[in-house]
C-alpha cells in the first residue's frame, strides 16, 4: 500500500511539474522548451554569415556591409537592390517586420496569444489585409515598375528566411514559442497604415465635444484656446479653406452631466524636426537639410540605414524594415526629410440607435440596417474567437460607456505613400518632388526638400478630408450620410524659395486656418519657436552649428515662467530654487538644479491644470502650452458658481512644486526627473533600457518626452556636391543575441553623426567587414 | 559493471540531448528511471545518480558547446545577467524534470517488478 501511495505522489508531482513547465505563460515558450538543450534558448548561435558569401538567386547585387552593419547594396536594376535590401532587413529586423504586418493584419494573437486579442480586434475591423492585397494587384496594371520592385523585396526576405538555419534565427522566436512566416508582397502596405495609426489614430472627439458642448466660446478660448497667440506656421500666410455644407455637427453634452467616454490613450507628441537652411544663412553659401524623427523609442528603432545604388537609381537614407523605400534622406539630385502633420484624419460620427433594434440607426429620416461581418481571431495556443462586427455607412460601430459611434479612419481608405517615396527616390528636382507628393496620402506629413541648385522647398502632404463649417474637433452628426471629399494637391499648404531663405517644421499647424489641426487644436509653441529663433539668427551657419541643434535643449517656455514670476510674485518671498528660475537660461540638461526644478514646476503646472478641468466638470485638462497661454493673459473666469484666476493658479503651482520638490528632490536618492526607459520591441521587462543622461522637454528640439529623435540626419549640398551624416538611436540589428544590436546608442545621445557612404563605386567604400554576392541561377 | 552502465546512459543521455525535443527528452527519463530499478538494480541512490547525470551532462554542454558561445554572451548581457544564470536555469529545469521523470519509471518499475537478471 506505501508503495502505491508514494508511486502515486512521485506521478502526481510529475504531473505537476510538467503542467507547470510547459505552460506557455502570456504567450512566451514554456520552460521545458526554453531550457532544452537542442531548441532551446541555449541552442542558439549568432549570425550565419560569413564575411564573403556567395548566394544563388533570382537577382544580381552585391551588398557591402560596413561596421555599423550599414548595407551598400549595388546592382544592376533596382529589382536587384530591392532583392537585397529585402534579404538585409530580414537578416537584422525579420522579427520586427512580422510583428507590424501581424498586428495590422489583426493576427497579432497567432503570434503572441491572448496578450495580443485586444490589438486584434481593433485591428481586424479595418481588414486591411484585403485592401493590401487589393492595392498591391492594382499595381501590376498601374505601376508595373513598383509592383515588380515589392516582388524582388518579397523574395529577398524570403530568400533569407530560408537560408537561416533555425539555430540561427532571432532568438525572439525561441522566446515567443513560433517560427518565422513567408513575407508577402502586400505586407509593405500594412507597415504604412501602422505608421498612419502611430501618427493620426486620434480617440478624444467626445472629450473634445464636452468642452465644446459645456464651456462658453470665449471661456474655451480662454482655457483651451484652439489658436495660438505666437504665429510660427509651416508655411506663413493662409490656404484655401474648403468646406463641406452637408454635414452638421453634433452636440452630445449638458452643462451638469458626466462624462464616461474612455478614449484610447494616444502619444500626442509624436513628431519631429526638419528645417532646410538655404545659402544666406550658411558659412559657404552651402545648403543645409536636417531632420530628426520623434517617435516612441523602444529597440529596435522602427528605422533602418541604407544606401542603394542602381542604373537610375542612387540614393541613401533611412528605410523602414518591410518597406523597401527610403523614407527620409537624398539621392544625388535632391535631398528631403519629414516630420509628423498630425492632421485630423479620425472621425466619429455620434450616431441614433434604435432602442428595439440595436442594428438599426437613424439615417436620412429612416432606420438603416447595420451590415455585419464575423471574424476569427486567431489565439496562440487557444482556440480562435469569433468577433463580429457591425459596419455603418461612415465605418465600423464602436459602443464604448454610454456612446455609439460610426467610426471613419481616413488612412484605411488608401495607400499611396509608398509609391510617392518611389517616386520621391527618382525625383532630380522640384517639380518631380511635387509630382511625387501629388498621390502621397497618409500618414501626413511635411516634406522639406533641398537640391544641387540651391533651391529649398516645403509640402504638407496628405489626404486630408474637407470638414464641416464650423468644425473644431468635436463629434460629428452621424444621422445624416457622410459627403467625403479631399483638400486637393494644390490647396495643400507648401512653399519654395521663401524670402526669408529657410523653411522649418517641427508639428505645428500648417498653415492659418485650422482645418488641419481642428482636432488637435496646438500641442507645441516652443519647440517651432526655438527652431525658428535659431535660424532666423543673423549667424552663418555651418555644420557643427546643425549638429548641436539637433541636440539643443532650450526649453522657451522658460521666458514665459520668467515672465509670470514679474507678472505674479514680484514681491514675494520664493524658495532659492524658485529664485534661480529667474535668470536662468532655460537649458534642460538633466544634470543641471534649475533644469531639475524646473520638471517639478511642468509637473506642478499639469496637476493645477488637471485640477481646474475636475472643478470644472471636465474631463480634459488644458495642455500645458495652453494652460501656459491662460497664466499669461492674467485672466479671471467665472463658472459654475466659481472663480478660476491666472493670478490664483500661478499662486497654487508655487506651492505644488514646493510641496512636490520637498518631497521628491530631497529625498535620499532624489528623482531624475528626466530619465526614461526604452522597452524592448514585445516589453519583456528584463530587457528594458534605463537612460539617465538625456535632458530636454517635449517643448525642446531635442526632445525628451514619451518620444524621441529615433533617427537624426543631417545633409549638406555645397556646390553641387551632396554629403551627409546620420545616427540610429538603437543601430541596425534588431537581434539581442548580436554584439552590434545598440551600436549607436552612445553616439546617438551626443548626436555623434557619422559620415554616410554615399558613393557609386564600390572600391570606393572603406571599413567593410562583409559582403554578400547574389548571382543569378541559370 | 556498474559504472560502464552508467556510463552507456551517460552517453546515451548526452546524444538524446543533441538529438531530441522536450517530449522525447521526458519519455527518455522515465525509460531511464525504469531502466534504474530494472537494469541498474544494484545502484543505491538510483535517482540521485540521474541527478548526477544531468549536472555532468550540464556541465559537458557548457564545456563543448556552450563556453565560446557568443549569442549566450549577448544574450545574457542584454538581460543584464551573466551566462551562469542561464546555464543553471537550463540544468536545474533538465535536471528536475529528468529527476521526476526517471522517479515514476522507477516506481512503475518496482510496482510492476520488472527486473533483468
Amino acid at each position: 500500500m506505501k508503495r502505491y501511495i508514494l508511486a502515486i505522489f512521485i506521478l502526481a508531482l510529475t504531473a505537476a511539474w510538467l503542467i507547470l513547465s510547459s505552460v506557455n505563460y502570456a504567450g512566451l515558450n514554456s520552460l521545458q522548451r526554453l531550457a532544452n538543450y537542442r531548441n532551446g534558448i541555449l541552442a542558439g548561435e549568432g549570425e550565419w554569415m560569413p564575411r564573403s558569401t556567395v548566394i544563388t538567386a533570382k537577382y544580381n547585387a552585391h551588398i557591402d556591409i560596413d561596421t555599423l552593419g550599414i548595407p551598400h547594396i549595388f546592382s544592376k536594376d533596382a529589382n536587384g537592390s530591392a532583392y537585397a535590401l529585402g534579404f538585409m532587413h530580414a537578416k537584422d529586423r525579420y522579427f520586427q517586420m512580422e510583428v507590424t504586418a501581424y498586428a495590422v493584419m489583426g493576427k497579432l494573437g497567432e503570434l503572441f496569444g491572448e496578450a495580443a486579442v485586444s490589438s486584434d480586434r481593433h485591428w481586424r475591423k479595418f481588414e486591411l489585409e484585403d485592401r493590401a492585397k487589393a492595392y498591391f494587384n492594382s499595381l501590376a496594371g498601374t505601376q508595373p515598375a513598383l509592383y515588380s520592385y515589392l516582388q524582388a523585396y518579397e523574395a529577398g526576405v524570403n530568400d533569407y528566411i530560408q537560408h537561416e538555419a533555425p539555430r540561427r534565427r532571432d532568438p525572439m522566436y525561441t522566446i515567443w514559442h513560433c517560427s518565422p512566416h513567408p513575407w508577402k508582397a502586400y505586407y509593405t502596405f500594412l507597415v504604412q497604415w501602422y505608421m498612419s495609426h502611430e501618427l493620426t489614430f486620434y480617440d478624444d472627439y467626445f472629450d473634445k465635444q464636452e468642452l465644446l458642448d459645456k464651456l462658453p466660446d470665449t471661456i474655451r478660448q480662454l482655457l483651451y484656446p484652439s489658436n495660438p497667440d505666437k504665429e510660427n506656421f509651416i508655411v506663413p500666410g493662409g490656404a484655401l479653406q474648403p468646406t463641406l455644407k452637408e454635414r452638421s455637427l453634433a452636440r452630445v453634452f449638458d452643462t451638469d452631466s458626466r462624462n464616461n467616454y474612455t478614449a484610447r490613450p494616444f502619444n500626442k507628441n509624436l513628431g519631429s524636426n526638419n528645417w532646410v537652411v538655404g545659402s544666406a544663412h550658411t558659412t559657404q553659401g552651402q545648403l543645409f537639410l536636417c531632420n530628426d524623427l520623434h517617435l516612441s523609442l523602444a529597440t529596435p528603432n522602427i528605422f533602418y540605414e541604407a544606401h542603394l545604388s542602381s542604373p537610375g537609381m542612387h540614393v541613401y537614407g533611412f528605410t523602414i524594415p518591410g518597406v523597401p523605400v527610403v523614407l527620409t534622406g537624398h539621392n544625388e539630385k535632391i535631398a528631403w526629410g519629414i516630420t509628423n502633420g498630425g492632421w485630423d484624419v479620425t472621425e466619429q460620427y455620434l450616431l441614433k440607435l434604435d432602442p428595439a433594434h440595436p442594428d438599426r440607426y437613424w439615417l436620412n429620416g429612416k432606420w438603416e440596417t447595420m451590415k455585419e461581418k464575423k471574424f476569427l481571431i486567431g489565439i496562440k495556443g487557444k482556440a480562435a474567437e469569433a468577433m463580429t462586427v457591425k459596419y455603418t455607412v461612415f465605418g465600423p460601430l464602436v459602443q464604448r460607456d454610454s456612446v455609439a459611434y460610426g467610426l471613419k479612419w481616413h488612412p484605411q481608405e488608401s495607400c499611396q505613400a509608398v509609391e510617392s517615396f518611389w517616386k520621391l527616390m527618382h525625383a532630380g528636382n522640384w517639380d518631380d518632388f511635387r509630382t511625387a507628393l501629388r498621390s502621397y496620402d497618409y500618414p501626413s506629413q511635411n516634406f522639406v526638400y533641398g537640391d544641387v541648385n540651391g533651391n529649398i522647398g516645403i509640402i504638407c502632404a496628405g489626404k486630408m478630408p474637407v470638414k464641416p463649417a464650423g468644425y473644431a474637433g468635436g463629434v460629428l452628426d452621424g444621422t445624416v450620410s457622410p459627403h467625403w471629399s479631399y483638400v486637393p494637391f494644390d490647396s495643400l499648404p507648401q512653399s519654395y524659395n521663401p524670402g526669408r531663405n529657410y523653411l522649418f517644421s517641427a508639428n505645428q499647424e500648417p498653415a492659418r486656418n485650422g482645418i488641419y489641426f481642428s482636432s488637435r487644436w496646438f500641442d507645441d509653441l516652443y519647440r517651432p519657436e526655438r527652431i525658428n529663433e535659431m535660424l532666423s539668427a543673423a549667424k552663418q551657419l555651418d555644420r557643427e552649428d546643425m549638429r548641436r541643434m539637433q541636440l539643443d535643449v532650450k526649453d522657451l517656455s522658460v521666458k514665459d515662467l520668467q515672465q509670470l514670476i514679474k507678472m505674479y510674485a514680484p514681491e514675494k518671498k520664493l524658495s532659492p530654487e524658485w529664485a534661480l528660475m529667474k535668470d536662468w537660461n532655460g537649458d534642460l540638461q538633466p544634470n543641471s538644479r534649475p533644469a531639475v526644478f524646473y520638471k517639478y514646476i511642468r509637473w506642478s503646472v499639469k496637476k493645477v491644470s488637471a485640477d481646474m478641468a475636475k472643478q470644472l466638470n471636465l474631463k480634459a485638462a488644458p495642455g500645458y502650452d495652453q494652460f501656459m497661454r491662460f497664466l499669461m493673459k492674467n485672466a479671471r473666469v467665472e463658472m459654475n458658481g466659481g472663480v478660476i484666476e491666472s493670478r490664483q493658479c500661478f499662486d497654487k503651482i508655487i506651492t505644488t512644486t514646493d510641496s512636490l520638490f520637498a518631497r521628491l528632490g530631497h529625498a535620499a536618492t532624489p528623482v531624475n526627473p528626466y530619465a526614461f526607459n526604452i522597452p524592448q520591441l514585445t516589453h519583456l521587462p528584463a530587457l528594458e533600457l534605463q537612460v539617465g543622461d538625456v535632458g530636454g522637454s517635449e517643448n525642446t528640439i531635442n526632445v525628451n518626452y514619451r518620444a524621441h529623435p529615433v533617427i537624426r540626419t543631417l545633409i549638406e549640398i555645397n556646390h553641387g556636391h551632396i554629403q551627409s551624416w546620420m545616427v540610429n538611436a538603437t543601430g541596425q540589428t534588431g537581434r539581442i543575441n548580436e554584439k552590434n544590436y545598440l551600436q549607436q546608442f552612445a553616439a546617438w545621445k551626443k548626436n555623434d553623426l557619422h559620415p554616410s557612404q554615399f558613393v557609386r563605386q564600390e572600391q570606393q567604400l572603406h571599413a567593410i567587414v562583409s559582403s554578400i554576392q547574389f548571382v543569378q541561377q541559370h | 559493471m556498474l559504472y560502464k552502465k552508467y556510463l552507456l546512459v551517460l552517453v546515451a543521455l548526452f546524444v538524446l540531448h543533441l538529438y531530441a525535443g522536450s517530449w522525447v527528452m521526458i519519455i527518455c527519463w522515465a525509460l531511464a528511471g525504469f531502466l534504474s530499478f530494472s537494469w541498474l538494480r544494484e545502484a543505491r541512490f538510483p535517482l540521485l545518480n540521474v541527478l548526477g547525470l544531468e549536472i555532468l551532462i550540464g556541465l559537458l554542454f557548457w564545456a563543448f558547446f556552450w563556453r565560446g558561445n557568443e549569442h549566450l554572451y549577448q544574450l545574457s548581457g542584454r538581460f543584464h545577467t551573466t551566462t551562469l544564470p542561464w546555464w543553471l536555469a537550463a540544468v536545474a529545469v533538465n535536471a528536475i524534470t529528468a529527476v521526476l521523470c526517471a522517479g515514476v519509471g522507477f516506481h512503475a518499475a518496482k510496482l510492476t517488478q520488472v527486473t533483468t537478471k
